[in-house]
């Protein structure tokens, strides 16, 4: 009788009074991206102020390391601990069968973000979706602003030759948004009549150290023949900057400097004149759009996903910067 | 023919001893892998690098299936509880918890753990009365020790010194503010003002509202990165700062020359010994698990690559 009580109050609910609660596990490629990390912490303010007084939103942010098995272990970590959506931001693009198969099998819907995995493989489950940007587009803006800035500035080209002598700082080698990103600046800029001369072009995996480390070798081998420096993202752009303020050149015998994304201290840099563009990538309408989803996926609901392209993309637009109107964007 | 017998009963005897050991193997490879949930804040933020590699270390040497689980921050006991109630939904056989800011932690964790074994890891539970003792277990290091390893560091030179603690409602800021003011006291140094933290505040808004220092004492490893990072943009260029930091940020922060001195506790050891501690509960019912005050050290930009000692205790943070 006695072992009979207690197994039924064992079989009772321990905790009748919990609230619901929605589990978002976010991992991003690495800790050291002050984009993807502003992005992040959007997402999470974004998160906290949909909580409501029968729900909770726990938002756990953990990061892949920069390695792709790293960054499964941490997905399978977060799933075995208990997670109703995930964020993923890719350490590598080509490879997400792992985190697609464990998701899958847990029933655990996934929104990749930034870094968009490859049509086939997003393709593989019903359950799978992308928030993010179309790399080519920032490419073309990017090339456009700094063609407009060079034929409204004539003195761009110090040596009067002609001729635009250019270097490249590029992101990851083989990465896909640094082929777009590279291709479509140069074709751009290329098809609105600027004569282009490349000095060299150098990879800096989207890190500031590394493109100041970079610059600093290029403005002691090129001394002041480089007069235009054309960035994959803002966080090189800003390690371009960084290398001339070390340098023996005054601002005036500086390039001129773009980049892409629109970081907070990129936008300075337009303001103060030490950079010329950058291409706005809107991480705040991403991480909004991510946390609806995120929500309505948990809530089983079909407004926002019914206006995805393909039930599946959401594909923000980059917006062009230059000092004009850079202050409409400090105030984000 | 009774030489055969005999023969006939010694192999008989070892093929049952064989079929034994087969039997017994195999139900032991069955025997499920206890699952231990560690309920650390932010547990994905990288000052818990060290103790995490510690602890998978350690579960995996000892047959531990280990559940980190997915927080947030966690700024009260009631944070706390709502994931270790959701964590006894996932059949875990024990919790390592760092231990919420309050004074209601002790009574949560006793009321919601009352069966299954728990041990803290970090810091101990937070109570008014110093002179009494949780009745938890405790894997972590000493922070009045750290306190008073930092107030020895400044010696007789610092004049005006300004502190930042974590939550005041915390073991860990209490006792480390305690360390420290106690041995100032012997010395001659001045404490100017002491911050403790509170929630969604601005420490950089909270140290400019106060009055100038020449020292900051920061007793918060989270905040000593923040700290850092400012004083990296050239804010607080004139203060020395001083800390304790459990980061690869904080140890390369010291590097860059933007801390003065560290003191570190060994996150490595938390993990690796609270599991081995946890994994002896969890084979020996009877077993009473033992507190363990782990490795400190005092770090200065100097000894970083000179002193073979400290290389060799910063290995765990690579």
């Amino acid at each position: 009788m006695i072992l009979l009580i207690f197994t039924c109050s064992g079989c009772g609910n321990r905790h009748p009074e919990m609230k619901e609660a929605l589990h978002v596990g976010v991992v991003t490629y690495t800790q050291g991206d002050p984009f993807i990390n502003a992005m992040t912490d959007k997402l999470k303010e974004n998160l906290k102020s949909m909580e409501t007084e029968d729900m909770k939103i726990i938002v756990s942010v953990k990061n892949g390391k920069d390695d792709q098995q790293a960054q499964n272990e941490t997905v399978e970590e977060m799933i075995d601990a208990g997670c109703d959506v995930l964020c993923i931001n890719l350490v590598d693009r080509t490879v997400p069968s792992r985190i697609i198969k464990l998701a899958k099998q847990n029933h655990i819907p996934v929104i990749f973000f930034n870094r968009e995995p490859v049509r086939e493989d997003l393709l593989q489950w019903e359950e799978l979706y992308y928030v993010g940007c179309d790399a080519e587009q920032s490419g073309i803006m990017e090339g456009e602003i700094a063609a407009d800035y060079i034929k409204d500035h004539p003195e761009v080209d110090k040596n009067q030759d002609g001729k635009i002598q250019y270097v490249l700082l590029e992101g990851e080698a083989g990465h896909q948004d640094t082929i777009s990103r590279t291709d479509y600046s140069v074709k751009t800029l290329i098809e609105e009549g600027v004569q282009l001369e490349k000095l060299s072009y150098q990879f800096a995996d989207w890190n500031r150290g590394q493109a100041e480390n970079r610059m600093t070798r290029l403005i002691s081998q090129y001394e002041d023949g480089i007069e235009l420096v054309i960035s994959n993202n803002d966080e090189m752009a800003l390690g371009a900057v960084e290398a001339y303020r070390k340098s023996e050149y005054v601002p005036s015998k500086w390039p001129v400097i773009f980049g892409i994304d629109g970081l907070d201290s990129a936008l300075e840099a337009v303001k103060s004149g030490e950079m010329q563009g950058t291409v706005y990538n809107d991480k705040e309408e991403q991480a909004l759009e991510m946390a609806r989803l995120s929500l309505e996926i948990f809530r089983g609901e079909n407004v926002y996903r019914n206006q995805l392209k393909e039930g599946r993309y959401y594909v923000s637009q980059y917006q062009r910067v230059d000092s004009s109107n850079v202050d409409d964007f400090l105030k984000h | 023919m009774r030489k055969n017998k005999i023969t006939f009963l010694v192999m008989e005897l070892l093929l049952l001893i064989l079929a034994l050991f087969f039997v017994w193997k195999i139900f032991n490879q069955n025997v499920p892998e206890k699952r231990v949930a560690v309920v650390l804040p932010e547990a994905g933020d990288n000052r818990w690098d060290a103790l995490i590699k510690g602890m998978k270390q350690s579960a995996k040497n000892n047959h531990i299936h280990l559940i980190i689980c997915n927080t947030d921050e966690m700024e009260s006991a009631e944070v706390e509880q709502e994931i270790i109630q959701e964590q006894r939904n996932n059949q875990i056989d024990a919790f390592l918890v760092w231990p919420a800011s309050g004074s209601e932690t002790e009574e949560m964790l006793k009321n919601e753990c009352a069966d299954v074994p728990v041990i803290l890891i970090v810091e101990n539970v937070y109570n008014e009365d110093e002179q009494e003792f949780s009745t938890f277990s405790e894997i972590g290091p000493d922070y009045y020790e750290m306190g008073a390893l930092l107030a020895r560091e400044l010696g007789e030179d610092a004049s005006k010194i300004g502190i930042v603690a974590g939550r005041e409602e915390s073991e860990a800021s209490t006792s480390a503010v305690r360390g420290f003011s106690d041995t100032l006291e012997q010395m001659k140094g001045e404490i100017a003002w002491c911050y403790y933290q509170e929630e969604d505040c601005n420490v950089l808004d909270e140290i400019r509202a106060r009055a100038p220092v020449d020292h900051l004492v920061v007793l918060d490893s989270r905040t000593l990165d923040r700290i850092g990072e400012q004083a990296d943009n050239g804010e607080l260029k004139n203060i020395r700062i001083f800390g304790i930091g459990y980061s690869v940020k904080s140890i390369a922060m010291l590097d860059y020359g933007k801390i003065d001195g560290l003191v570190a506790p060994d996150g490595y050891e938390i993990g690796y010994k609270s599991v081995e501690e946890m994994a002896k509960k969890l084979q020996h019912r009877f077993y009473k698990t033992k507190s363990v005050k782990t490795t400190i050290k005092m770090i200065r930009s100097d000894d970083l690559f000179q002193d073979e000692d400290i290389e060799r205790f910063l290995y765990s943070y690579e």
